[in-house]
């Protein structure tokens, strides 16, 4: 095997060669420019509006609810609870149809990586919102309960069976707040960090987290 | 759509298709992913065309998108499943035989880049485009200190191969 001194000199000559004798399909060149429009990144960002559009139909029902029902009653803050959830996930999408019409591939290629990481995080970040509600599934309950049946369980609960409930959701909360504090890509090194992040976020984020591994080290 | 864009897109892959070859040739083994790589290239040079900085000289900017594009690619092609598989229509056409001295060397130059990480094989490609080291850690917004770094892992790579 040749040096890397010598390698750049075959390089170049390869490089002669290809300008005088490579052929470029112009045909297939111009069909291609069609086939942009149904870009990967445009898909995106299709997908982040449906979903966003589903937050909206969330966030403005729950605030009918509210308004119609207003008191001080569980299925009520339950539902003010649930809302702030459905906002922070329609903020999440919003945030992330600004960020897919910002990338360009012509920036250096760390800041590509970055906010290609931060794109396809997305999946990851849904996953930690729903992961936050789930200490609060009596919400949903009580949610439910009110608008199937016009019930108010939460006032129909004795006392021990809302502490029991109440102690099931600190329990819970707890696990998940250890969970989500884990969830980072610096602790893939866990079996179970990893395997969350391969199926939740996708081989396309592990990628280019390694990617973007190799790229910060410094390591000879 | 804009007449003039197309037009001089056209001429800047025509001028420029070498780089497009080179990159997806170093990036992906197998045919297919090859021409799905090359046309992502494409489209986002159509796409990143409008924000072209007249500072870089044209072959550096495509250079930057296109390596871009090939490291965050996301390739099917771990395993040479259909490696053997030809496509009828390619974009890029080019038959090595036309080096026919270096052909040789040239197909184990191309094993040893995709030994590499994406990272190192872009490292590679530019070194050997004859960018300079400070050249480089601007195009990947990394230190000078860390190309450099990677520049010698590169040739130990290089000599552990050899021996």
């Amino acid at each position: 095997m040749m040096n890397l001194e010598q390698m750049q000199s075959m390089w170049q000559a390869h490089s002669e060669k290809l300008d005088e004798s490579m052929s470029l399909n112009n045909r297939l060149l111009k069909e291609m420019r069609v086939a942009d429009q149904k870009n990967k990144l445009n898909k995106l960002v299709i997908s982040r509006a449906i979903e966003g559009f589903l937050f909206i139909i969330i966030t403005v029902f729950l605030w009918r609810y509210i308004v119609s029902s207003w008191s001080l009653t569980a299925p009520v803050l339950s539902a003010v609870l649930l809302n702030v959830f459905a906002i922070i996930g329609l903020a999440g999408s919003i945030g992330q149809i600004a960020l897919l019409t910002k990338i360009d591939f012509a920036k250096p290629i760390k800041e590509t990586l970055t906010d290609l990481i931060a794109v396809r995080s997305h999946s990851l970040s849904i996953f930690k919102l729903l992961m936050f509600s789930a200490p609060f599934y009596m919400a949903y309950v009580f949610l439910g309960y009110d608008m199937a049946f016009g019930v108010d369980l939460f006032s129909l609960m004795s006392v021990e069976t809302k502490s029991a409930f109440a102690a099931i959701s600190v329990v819970f909360g707890g696990l998940v707040a250890l969970l989500i504090s884990k969830l980072k890509p610096e602790n893939r090194g866990n079996r179970l960090i990893d395997w969350l992040y391969r199926e939740v976020a996708g081989e396309r984020l592990t990628h280019l987290l390694d990617e973007i591994n190799h790229l910060e080290s410094e390591k000879r | 759509m804009n007449i003039n864009k197309r037009k001089r897109y056209l001429k800047i892959i025509e001028q420029h298709k070498g780089i497009i070859f080179k990159v997806t040739r170093s990036y992906c083994k197998s045919e297919f992913d090859r021409e799905d790589l090359a046309q992502e290239i494409l489209a986002q040079i159509w796409r990143s065309l409008d924000t072209y900085n007249n500072d870089f000289k044209m072959s550096t900017w495509l250079y930057r998108v296109a390596l871009n594009v090939a490291i965050s690619f996301y390739r099917k092609d771990k395993s040479a499943a259909y490696k053997h598989t030809e496509i009828e229509d390619k974009l890029l056409t080019y038959n090595m035989d036309e080096e026919a001295e270096n052909k040789q060397s040239l197909i184990k130059l191309y094993e040893f880049i995709h030994e590499l990480n994406d990272i190192d094989k872009a490292v590679l490609l530019m070194y050997l485009e004859g960018e300079s080291q400070s050249e480089i850690a601007t195009h990947f917004s990394i230190s000078v200190s860390n190309v450099s770094t990677k520049i010698n892992r590169i040739k130990q790579k290089l000599k552990q191969s050899a021996a």
